[in-house]
């Protein structure tokens, strides 16, 4: 009987430690502070250098006011239980008491730049946890603040990503059988140690026409030192990208089945065969997305790999000579990158072929791009010819330009490969306010960032449907006030230049050709004669919006349109929920630091200065919408609403729109 | 002194403008000369892409051609297609340095066969037609080409021209596979396009 009583006594132990864990508060707790509302971001990722901070919204959490606590900045746990002893990996504990204020007044400094340790080996992001000792014992206890789940660390610290990895590397040449005759070369990097290292994910990199097999030792060296094996083959560009997809798909196979002899075998079961990422580059980008559709339309069938394989398409400044049909990555995971002073693939409007946006349009998949201002075409190779096109004193060089290609394919690699955590925040959070260490602070990056389908997101509005000007795609009404000449339709600038006129409203978008379906608005805002807005009204089905993560939406601005030459710089407004009771609450972006940047300032095709349109990605973490707002509810919104107002510092502006989403992540 | 200014601030943009790649010249495009043939023949014979039929081919020419180097200058849009009769050529060199493109043109017809209408002209012409792709090259392309370029004037190699470069290429080129032919393309573009001896090497290492 007593060992019973003392079996009950234990088992009532143990739960009643389960039920204080849960008693433990967990919420997201490091971020950055803003400028104005809401005051303070909760992210992910923290460069090295960055500081660290801590907030608690108390209008959320009251039971804190007047509590002072210690906050510890810890070595992340994947489990956390009660008692477990708290050590600062910083400097030491900060100590705070919470007031009963604004959460601007209960944000603390909890680490200096260069304060906590980033070296993750060849891992990105060292794993932090945050506790607030609310009764600083010391330990975990009932009542603390915890920022720390079992899938992911309260925050991760990240290194310079431009910087060079942990793992010595080599490369050898070579030439395999199988493919393309007088196309035959390989050149792979990988790590020294792969002897011991199981089997690592390939990377595959197919160059443009004119280009070199060997020209991209730069990114091969930077992703091998970081874990990967990384293949540049020769590729079939003269002939045309139907070819040259093809000798991406032989090489592909080439590698894989033949590894056994390749560098005396030195690869052999190494290859992590169902972790492949292909590269291409000019006709090579193009070849790449052609392999995969070939594939998949069954035109080709590998011998060593299959389509799942496939984890990650990217291409630098692709041609479109294919077109809708053939040049489609379909639901792949897609990546692109592009300069706006590329003199080869220009993006000129007259020129499907030359406008490399088209494929990124028609990915379907999660998908990316990273537009850099001032790169050329050759500057993400070692030795094309330049070909810079843009006004004098803004190329960045090719140097600059392989900082950013080798962060974004390092972080693109991490995170959908080896599913990285915190290397998504350099996908779509604003350069402005979060780039890798190593690229300059000077240049300019847009990045474009959207959730695939399967992510359980909800589409409020992407202009693929109801064409009505006054309903949006998932059946809400539109309602618009001051909102002059908004249009909907294809992203396809219809004439041959750049130059405003109003009968081709959607210029300067060059996202689409006439066969593609990519769809989105256009209009203009002139707030100095008034405040203008939009509102999406939401269907009642959709109206929580506390079960998904982010507000996001596309925009750019209308290049040499009257109202962006008038006052360049960029645009920004503010974006306004209202929920079933009427309550509102509204964040200007421009608090997130960046907002949506002026087109390059190419001149061209027609008269002023100004290149193609600059699509660039908000979102706005919808719990900050309930910063300092404990009686707004998210759970009942009925409307969107972007605010175009003068006395919230908004200027006359020219704007695309798409896609507006609420997303999971 | 404000003249000086002018002058830096033309000379400022002017270098920036340089760096753009040159613009395509206007297509059907003479070549300047063909600077060498030699006629070749392969046990194996390989696929080749350079037009929209694939034909295999086990037997042709190798060529180095003389040309505007602006219509070499490497593009990924579409670039001018190098025709040779009516076959159009595998370019397998750049060179836009050098001005000098190395070419397989696939066939056995005899290059310095004199035209009927003038005993000193060949029946051949050698030019760039409208930028497109190889790949997408039909023969009812290549005619609708041909067509066009002699109603603008691009002219028919010489038979001493041509001799002259069949004499430089000496006896028919005997290798097993394409990759042989290869290891005499190299030769080629250290020959004839020196700045490209990287892309030679490549080329000649191809099945080593």
């Amino acid at each position: 009987m007593k060992k019973y009583v003392c079996s009950i006594l234990l088992a009532y132990l143990i739960l009643s430690a389960g039920v204080g864990l849960a008693q433990v508060i967990e919420t997201e707790l490091a971020g950055n502070s803003l400028p104005w509302y809401p005051h303070f971001e909760y992210v992910r990722a923290f460069n090295e250098d960055a500081t660290v901070e801590v907030a608690v919204d108390t209008t959320r959490f009251p039971a804190i006011v007047g509590v002072t606590g210690d906050i510890y900045v810890v070595q992340s746990q994947s489990s956390w239980a009660i008692g477990d002893p708290l050590v600062d990996a910083g400097s030491g504990f900060e100590t705070h008491t919470f007031v009963d204020s604004s959460i601007k007044d209960n944000r603390v400094l909890v680490a200096s730049g260069g304060e906590l340790d980033s070296d993750a080996g060849t891992d990105l992001g060292v794993p932090y946890d945050v506790v607030i000792d609310i009764d600083q014992n010391g330990t975990l206890s009932d009542g603390d603040f915890l920022d720390s789940t079992p899938n992911e660390a309260g925050f991760y610290v990240m290194k310079d990503l431009v910087t060079k990895g942990p793992l010595l590397v080599r490369k050898i040449d070579y030439s395999v059988t199988g493919v393309t005759p007088g196309f035959a070369m390989e050149r792979t990097w990988y790590p020294l140690g792969i002897g011991g290292m199981g089997q690592l994910p390939l990377v595959i990199i197919s160059h443009g026409n004119g280009h070199r097999y060997d020209w991209y030792d730069y990114l091969q060296e930077h992703l091998s030192s970081h874990g990967y094996i990384v293949m540049s083959h020769q590729n079939n560009t003269g002939p045309g990208i139907e070819t040259a997809s093809t000798t991406t798909l032989e090489h592909t196979d080439a590698i894989l089945g033949q590894q056994s002899t390749i560098g005396g075998g030195v690869l052999d079961g190494h290859i992590d065969s169902s972790r492949i990422t292909w590269i291409g580059h000019s006709r090579g980008g193009e070849g790449v997305a052609r392999a995969y559709d070939r594939i998949l339309d069954g035109a080709w069938t590998p011998v060593n790999y299959s389509l799942d394989d496939i984890v990650l398409v990217s291409s630098i400044a692709p041609t479109d000579f294919l077109g809708t049909a053939s040049s489609n990555p379909h639901g792949v995971n897609y990546h692109f990158l592009y300069g706006s002073a590329d003199g080869d693939v220009c993006g000129c409007p007259d020129n499907d072929i030359a406008q490399a946006f088209h494929i990124f349009e028609r990915a379907t998949g999660f998908r990316q791009s990273t537009y850099v201002q001032g790169a050329d075409h050759n500057d993400f190779n070692c030795c094309g010819f330049d070909d810079f096109t843009g006004p004098p004193g803004t190329a960045i060089g090719r140097e600059e330009a392989q900082r950013v290609a080798k962060a974004v394919y390092l972080a693109l690699v991490k995170h959908y490969v080896d599913g990285n955590i915190p290397a998504k925040d350099y996908l779509w959070r604003h350069y402005e306010s979060f780039k890798p260490i190593g690229v300059s602070p000077n240049t300019i990056v847009v990045s474009e960032y959207e959730e695939g389908p399967d992510s359980g997101k909800f589409v409020i509005d992407d202009y693929q449907s109801q064409p009505s000007l006054w309903r949006s795609s998932s059946g809400g009404r539109v309602v618009r006030y001051r909102v002059a000449d908004l249009k909907e339709g294809l992203l396809d600038d219809n004439n041959t230049n750049f130059s405003w006129i109003t009968s081709d409203p959607f210029n300067g978008m060059t996202r689409a050709r006439t066969s593609d379906s990519t769809r989105g608005a256009v209009f203009s805002v002139s707030p100095d004669d008034g405040n203008g807005f939009i509102q999406w009204q939401i269907i009642p089905e959709a109206s929580d919006f506390s079960q998904f993560k982010y507000l996001s939406f596309r925009a750019c601005q209308g290049t040499r349109h009257p109202l962006t030459t008038a006052k360049l710089g960029d645009v920004n407004w503010a974006v306004l929920l209202i929920d079933g009771n009427n309550n509102p609450s509204f964040i200007n972006f421009s608090t997130y630091d960046g907002g949506i940047e002026e087109p390059y300032q190419r001149t061209g095709y027609g008269s002023g200065a100004g290149w193609q349109n600059e699509f660039e990605t908000i979102r706005i973490r919808l719990n900050d919408f309930l910063t300092n707002r404990p009686d707004f509810d998210l759970t009942d919104i009925k409307s969107v609403n972007f605010i175009f107002s003068h006395i919230l510092g908004e200027r006359p502006a020219r704007i695309g729109l798409d896609d507006l989403e609420l997303t999971t992540d | 002194m404000k003249r000086f200014l002018s002058l830096l601030l033309i000379t400022f943009f002017a270098t920036a403008a340089l760096a753009a790649p040159p613009p395509i010249p206007k297509t059907p495009a003479a070549i300047k000369g063909l600077l060498y043939a030699q006629a070749f023949e392969l046990d194996d014979e390989f696929q080749f892409y350079w037009r929209a039929e694939k034909p295999k081919v086990s037997s042709g020419y190798l060529l180095v051609i003389e040309v505007n180097p602006d219509l070499v200058y490497p593009r990924q849009i579409a670039e001018p297609v190098l025709y040779v009769g009516d076959q159009t050529a595998m370019r397998l060199n750049v060179g836009y340095k050098s001005g000098r493109v190395i070419a397989i043109v696939p066939g056995n017809q005899n290059l310095a066969k004199s035209s009927v209408d003038n005993p000193e002209k060949t029946e051949m012409r050698i030019w760039f037609g409208t930028p497109r792709l190889p790949e997408q090259v039909t023969a009812n392309i290549i005619q609708q080409e041909r067509q066009l370029a002699s109603d603008n004037g691009v002219g028919q190699l010489s038979v001493a021209d041509v001799k002259k470069a069949l004499q430089l290429g000496g006896q028919k080129l005997k290798a097993g596979n394409f990759n042989g032919l290869l290891g005499n393309v190299a030769k080629l573009i250290i020959n004839y396009s020196e700045d490209e001896r990287e892309l030679a090497d490549i080329l000649a290492n191809q099945g080593k």
